[in-house]
């Protein structure tokens, strides 16, 4: 199952497509100057997997794992809202400032837990305790072959339209949801780790390809301001001189 | 439930709660702290501890649900946007109105835009009758009220809040883009009183010079000017990058100096007595404050977390600071028409809280507007603490975040925009402070700041939840890292029908009944929407020639306003009209105080920040001189 999700990942962010195609280039950027960026070099690519996904993904679920335990707590609450109240007599209390003889525990739709896209509260271990098989059961009916029919069967999945999901407690869009958000918490969130061994740099290699020089640990200087105001007038002062209109 | 009795309860540790904590127990005061958030910051400022880049990541700090940013774990608040609606839990697509619940409250995830309120601000509704306006507001159903002190009583205060905060700034800019600026040049026509609502040329100069430029800021300040309107940096309350630390003793020397504070007055101690020695780490410009926890060594990032409540270390046998402390009555003594104090959740564990109690001879709150009026309406009589009149929750405010614009550069500009250098915003403009409406009056709206795009995680996310993925994802998240925003802190009238109340049907885990907020936009609010259109596009036009995409804000978002909360406990001279007499006492209870922005009668245009902090050194101020005069407050 790992390698399908980490087919799944590169669906959701094609990573290799994308730089090929893409006009930035953080190697003529100054800001990235002497910094390695060996996803670019001759026969190299770039994958969430190489970027940590994996690791990060396993992590994650660890660490959430407790939400189990806080989403039967919160249905307790909700099964019965005043039980916990320390008020000697919280009806009475309750009947003469007015309120309703029955309360509710709106925790859910205030959307103060992890919901998926239906809003309904889940706790991610189980949740895709739950999802993974029928993934994994659409994949043996009908697998992907490229990294662009990956991105398709992502697509798919995201709007529902992958006809072999089961009809289950959830549905492929919530899945995909989920799954797409906990990608990009990998390659953006900066506690993702390199797969690359020898090669630290993928971590950030989402972040670098975007220009963002947004790193844990970062130490910026007065003078680095003031050579990005620099760089970013020069580029105005151009296009304003040739009248340069969006690209 | 076990019991001590103090001098003072203080409900709430932000800029109103943290700083009055740490003048009362300066002033020898046995004082209880209780904050219902956990302490997530003074364990990794102390000087000794390294940076830990682990721990150096705001997306792990917001997504940490249930125990997220600003909502404690099993809270929150309902919504309606009138009375007769039925109110609905507040979801994360309702922004506004929260509480930072951590230790510093909200001078610690605050963005650090460190701006005083200006003296028309005091004067509103004189100013208003002046100009004939008054009577357009109250027939739209306002309340606009001056509020019962002067800029002038707050000057001094907010020259030390400054030295506190080590502002960055240039006053020389300040005081010329108030009075350059064309609301006030107009005013001196319309209402020439506007001049002497308080000193509008301060002589305190910041205690650091402005924070550094960034592309961004330079864009908005560009921009104004080509347009006609005067920008300048933002004052911003961080230590600068360029200074080698920060020593507040010797900057709070500078501002007590500028006090006419009576001999043996708390402002006369030496400044050895008054403060530390220690020396604060300057900015490094890490880019992660935002509106999140600094996460730098030894403090960088302003707030009461990181002045007062460290101070409040040194005083152990004065001050006790109680986190995860759920405040849930004010206990009250009917018969004596005094609170005698509090009661309280310890929920150390969650799971299993414990009941307990301080007794204390005054009760300070300072939970933010909208959870100190709930914690009034709960305690005492059925009616609530203090609101015999129905005053309590009334009024409440939120500034017009939802007034905003955004541009998005074209390609070229991709990686051009280094929002990772630093803080939020670096630029901002008064002159739309109070806009005209081509009819020959001035509507009030605020300051205008451009602020970056800080967040890239925040971004995709929302990206996704359009249905983009793949190459369409990856397009979006591009575009994003060229996007910036020009926000306004617009200010939001008084309506006594915006208010807090106690949920009906919603309760929190604890079985306690949430705040319910009803609040709609009147025709001000609706006015200025329409007025400030134009004024967003001017800013941008001159660079139309670099196809830049511009979209405004939908301003009948209603849901999204903003975090600032004020009112609710209104401050003023009449029981009959308000909650708080001047020093920010209950009329009604008079050993109960209210010391966060619950008493502001108005919004002002600004960050109220500075204003809570400073009001509440005036509080203090007069507390600590009454007691040791021996008046009797009660």
């Amino acid at each position: 199952m790992r390698a399908d999700l980490a087919d799944l990942a590169e669906g959701v962010l094609p990573l290799q497509r994308w730089i090929e195609h893409k006009t930035y280039d953080p190697r003529a950027d100054p800001t990235f100057e002497g910094q390695p960026t060996p996803w670019r070099d001759p026969g190299q690519t770039l994958t969430p997997a190489k970027v940590g996904f994996g690791g990060f993904f396993a992590g994650l679920l660890r660490e959430t794992s407790d939400d189990v335990q806080s989403k039967a707590r919160w249905q307790r609450a909700a099964a019965a809202p005043l039980l916990r109240s320390p008020l000697g007599d919280v009806h009475a209390w309750r009947a003469e400032r007015g309120l309703d003889e029955t309360a509710t525990f709106g925790i859910v739709p205030s959307q103060n837990v992890l919901l998926d896209i239906q809003n309904e509260q889940i706790a991610r271990i189980s949740f895709y305790r739950d999802t993974l098989p029928d993934l994994s059961y659409c994949l043996n009916v009908d697998r992907p072959k490229t990294p662009a029919a990956w991105e398709t069967f992502a697509r798919a999945l995201l709007t529902n339209e992958v006809s072999a999901w089961p009809n289950a407690v959830h549905t492929s869009s919530a899945f995909m949801s989920q799954f797409a958000a906990d990608v990009l918490y990998a390659v953006l969130g900066m506690r993702n780790f390199s797969a690359v061994p020898g090669e630290p740099a993928y971590a950030t290699a989402v972040l670098t390809e975007l220009g963002q020089a947004r790193r844990r640990g970062n130490v910026n200087t007065p003078a680095q301001a003031k050579a990005a105001v620099a760089r970013f007038l020069e580029q105005i002062h151009r296009d304003m001189q040739s009248g340069r209109r969006a690209v | 439930m076990t019991q001590s009795m103090v001098d003072f309860v203080v409900i709430g540790t932000g800029g109103g709660g943290g700083t009055l904590s740490w003048m009362l127990a300066k002033a020898k005061y046995k004082v209880v702290v209780l904050e219902q958030g956990a302490d997530w910051s003074l364990p990794k400022q102390e000087a000794d501890r390294p940076f830990d880049a682990v721990l150096h990541d705001e997306y792990r700090f917001q997504q940490q649900k249930p125990d997220g940013k600003r909502q404690p774990r099993g809270d929150y608040n309902t919504f309606r946007p009138t009375t007769g609606m039925r109110a609905r839990p507040m979801s994360s697509n309702m922004i506004g109105g929260w509480s930072a619940t951590t230790l510093g409250g909200g001078s610690n995830l605050w963005g650090g835009w460190a701006v005083r309120a200006l003296p028309i601000d005091f004067r509103l509704r004189s100013h208003y009758a002046k100009t004939g306006q008054l009577a357009d507001f109250e027939k739209w159903g306002y309340d606009v009220a001056d509020w019962p002190v002067s800029y002038d009583e707050m000057e001094p205060f907010f020259n030390v809040t400054e030295a506190l905060l080590a502002v960055n700034g240039s006053r020389h800019e300040m005081n010329e883009a108030l009075v350059e600026s064309p609301w006030f040049k107009a005013f001196e026509t319309i209402n020439p009183d506007v001049a002497k609502y308080g000193h509008w040329r301060s002589k305190f100069p910041y205690p650091s010079e402005p924070y550094p430029q960034k592309p961004v800021g330079q864009f908005f300040y560009d921009g104004a000017k080509a347009a006609g309107v005067r920008a300048l940096p933002i004052p911003t309350a961080l230590v600068n990058p360029s200074l080698h630390g920060y020593r507040t003793r010797e900057e709070l020397a500078k501002a007590v100096a500028t006090m006419d504070a009576p001999e043996g007055s708390f402002w006369r101690q030496s400044p050895d007595e008054m403060w530390s020695d220690r020396v604060r780490a300057a900015c490094n410009m890490c880019g992660f404050c935002e509106d999140f926890v600094c996460w730098g060594s030894n403090a960088p990032k302003s707030g009461v977390f990181s002045t007062t409540l460290v101070e409040l270390r040194d005083l152990p046998e004065y001050a006790d600071v109680r986190p995860n402390s759920k405040v849930y009555e004010v206990l009250y003594d009917d018969r004596l028409r005094r609170a005698t104090g509090v009661r309280y959740l310890d929920t150390t564990d969650p799971d299993n809280p414990v009941q307990r109690e301080v007794r204390a001879r005054y009760v300070v709150l300072s939970c933010g507007a909208v959870q100190s009026a709930r914690l009034l309406l709960m305690s005492g009589p059925p009616e609530g603490l203090g609101n015999r009149f129905g005053h309590v929750g009334r009024n409440v405010m939120f500034h017009l975040f939802n007034m905003s614009s955004s541009v998005q550069l074209p390609s070229q500009y991709q990686g051009l925009l280094h929002p990772e250098l630093g803080n939020i915003g670096s630029t901002t403009s008064y002159d739309n402070y109070f806009i005209p409406d081509g009819a020959g009056r001035w509507w009030k709206m605020g300051i205008m700041t451009a602020a970056e795009k800080k967040n890239p995680l925040h971004g995709a996310v929302n990206s996704l939840q359009t249905g983009a993925v793949g190459l369409d994802l990856l397009a979006q998240m591009d575009a994003y890292t060229r996007q910036l925003d020009l926000r306004t802190t617009g200010d939001d009238h008084p309506m006594p029908d915006n208010r807090v109340t106690l949920d009906p049907t919603y309760v929190d885990e604890y079985g306690f009944p949430v705040a319910r907020i009803t609040r709609s936009y009147g025709e001000h609010e609706q006015l200025l929407f329409r007025l400030m259109r134009e004024r967003f596009r001017e800013i941008f036009a001159v660079y139309d020639k670099i196809g830049i995409d511009f979209t405004l804000s939908d301003p009948q978002l209603l849901t999204l306003f903003g975090d600032h909360q004020m009112g609710t406990c209104r401050m003023g001279d009449d029981p009959t009209t308000s909650v708080l007499d001047r020093h920010c006492r209950m009329h009604e209870v008079p050993n109960v105080f209210v010391v966060d922005t619950s008493c502001f009668p108005t919004a002002l245009g600004v960050n109220p920040m500075t204003t809570a902090m400073a009001n509440a050194m005036r509080v203090g101020t007069y507390l600590i001189n009454a007691l040791k005069r021996g008046d009797e407050l009660a």
